[in-house]
């Protein structure tokens, strides 16, 4: 069994952030990551963040995780476990793990969660055959591989993560047959959007895809156009030529351990699934267990920083740890949160907070 | 699958053709050999991302493994699912009830849909997996058996 002061499970720009605000109050931490590199999802992340300076605007994911990685891996405070999966969170306490084919029992004071989303799916005919991938998949491929998906793909969801992954095929040198959105708008921000539309990539709004074809891979699909309620309307369906699918539909968190913890959990559609009720200090209704970043809702990469942050401190500082300014730091990512989530583009998430926080 | 085209196994230097050649072990001769690949080498050229604005793309050596007995290359350290998706195979288990078939979907060990028979072992999750000289890969068909 290893002891340490706090665990904090999932290296990406939460736990990442955790670690190092924790450690820098003085606590010992222990992070886990499944996967054997640090930096989660951003590590194919090509495309430059927005917001503010302090919150890391243009600067590219892929940049910050080698950054936060570097930083972490040689803070003495910090021990990392690489390739190690989190397989349960016993009633004692121990967390346990699987690393490199062996058990490995964890009890720590504090447990910070932070094991981000999962791409959601689409239900159409064939949407299991090889060629349909989440959009994700695509992007790790491509940006982190440097190989290609297929010759010609249809993006489906014009959000932001579907309109910057066609923008990432194209720089890849793979064609993009069309963006559909089911929506009656572009979700993404504009400066993305613009891009494709330059490259000729057409966008239909309001649109949806009936079928994919192909008996043993993706050969084509069919799209359909929605009327204001929703439904498929007759005799607009257009065959698109592609062998890749893409789905930007979404994630969901991915909250196994905390249903296994015990935390009360609540469905809160705009934060895109089941997430755990928290304080104002991130903690779930189990004491000691803290979430951050797409676990406690779905976000972005700025935002899953800015929680793991405030998670860190907030875990550190309950163990008694402090450090001078410790009040003014956490105002400022307060604060900076709450800039992320202004205005019309955070009322969805603002809205979802309120059902999440108690 | 696209076959292998071998240009007169033997010595490097026998190939006329400016191609990438292989070096794979021939049980005729209990030798290792030389083959050219002219056509799976095109494949990984078209697979393959030459150029990039932003990224430069760093691999490790040239490897050689085996998709369902057909010699593959591939670089080492990048996952079982980008070498073969580089050389064309999309393809990776069989549903058990329906026998449909599965690729990638999610490619970060989330979705399980990539499980392969990975040197015999089944469910290997070939989108974390790391590819290494030698790995023999099987198409997955159902649940897969413990050996």
């Amino acid at each position: 069994m290893r002891y340490t002061e706090i665990a904090i499970v999932g290296g990406g720009p939460a736990g990442l952030a955790a670690a190092l605000n924790a450690s820098k109050l003085g606590a010992r931490v222990v992070l886990i990551d499944r996967n054997d590199y640090l930096g989660g999802q951003l590590i194919k992340q090509t495309h430059r963040f927005f917001g503010s300076k302090q919150q890391r605007a243009s600067e590219r994911g892929i940049d910050i995780a080698g950054e936060l990685a570097s930083q972490v891996r040689t803070n003495q405070h910090i021990n990392v476990m690489t390739g190690a999966t989190a397989l349960g969170f016993y009633e004692d306490g121990v967390l346990a793990l699987e690393q490199h084919n062996k058990i490995i029992t964890v009890k720590a004071e504090r447990i910070i969660i932070a094991t981000g989303g999962a791409e959601k799916t689409l239900l159409f005919p064939n949407n299991d055959l090889p060629g349909v991938y989440g959009a994700g998949a695509v992007q790790t491929l491509v940006n982190v591989f440097g190989v290609k998906p297929g010759k010609k793909v249809l993006m489906v969801g014009a959000g932001n993560i579907g309109v910057i992954v066609s923008y990432q095929l194209l720089q890849a040198g793979v064609e993009v047959a069309a963006i559909i959105e089911a929506g009656p708008g572009i979700g993404a921000y504009w400066v993305h959007a613009a891009k494709v539309v330059r490259a000729g990539v057409p966008i239909y709004t309001r649109h949806t895809i009936k079928a994919a074809h192909g008996a043993k891979e993706v050969t084509g699909a069919t799209i359909v156009q929605l009327d204001e309620n929703w439904q498929q309307m007759p005799g607009t369906g257009k065959e698109i030529d592609a062998d890749v699918i893409c789905l930007s539909v979404g994630l969901t968190p991915l909250t196994e351990i905390l249903w296994q913890a015990g935390c009360k959990m609540v469905y809160v559609p705009e934060l895109s699934g089941n997430v755990p009720l928290r304080s104002d200090n991130l903690e779930t209704s189990v004491p000691g267990i803290y979430v951050a970043g797409d676990v406690a809702g779905i976000e972005e990469a700025s935002a899953a920083m800015m929680e793991g942050a405030l998670a860190g401190l907030n875990a550190a500082a309950s163990l008694g740890y402090t450090l001078d300014g410790l009040e003014a730091d956490r105002q400022n990512v307060l604060q900076q949160l709450e800039g992320l989530r202004s205005g019309p583009v955070g009322e969805k998430i603002r809205k979802g907070l309120a059902q999440a926080i108690c | 699958m696209l076959p292998v085209e071998p240009c007169r196994p033997g010595n490097q230097r026998d190939c006329d053709r400016n191609y990438d050649l292989i070096w794979v072990f021939s049980l005729d001769y209990h030798s290792w050999h030389n083959i050219c690949v002219y056509v799976r080498v095109r494949w990984y050229y078209e697979m393959r991302i030459e150029k990039h604005p932003i990224l430069e793309f760093t691999t490790g050596r040239k490897v050689i493994f085996t998709f369902d007995g057909k010699v593959m290359e591939g670089f080492e350290g990048e996952t079982i699912a980008a070498a073969l998706h580089a050389a064309g195979v999309r393809t990776m288990r069989e549903s058990g009830q329906l026998h449909r078939p599965r690729g990638l979907f999610c490619n970060i060990g989330n979705c399980s849909s990539c499980l392969m028979v990975v040197n015999g072992e089944p469910n290997v999750r070939v989108c974390v997996e790391r590819l290494q000289e030698g790995m023999i890969v099987e198409t997955q068909k159902g649940k897969g058996e413990l050996k």
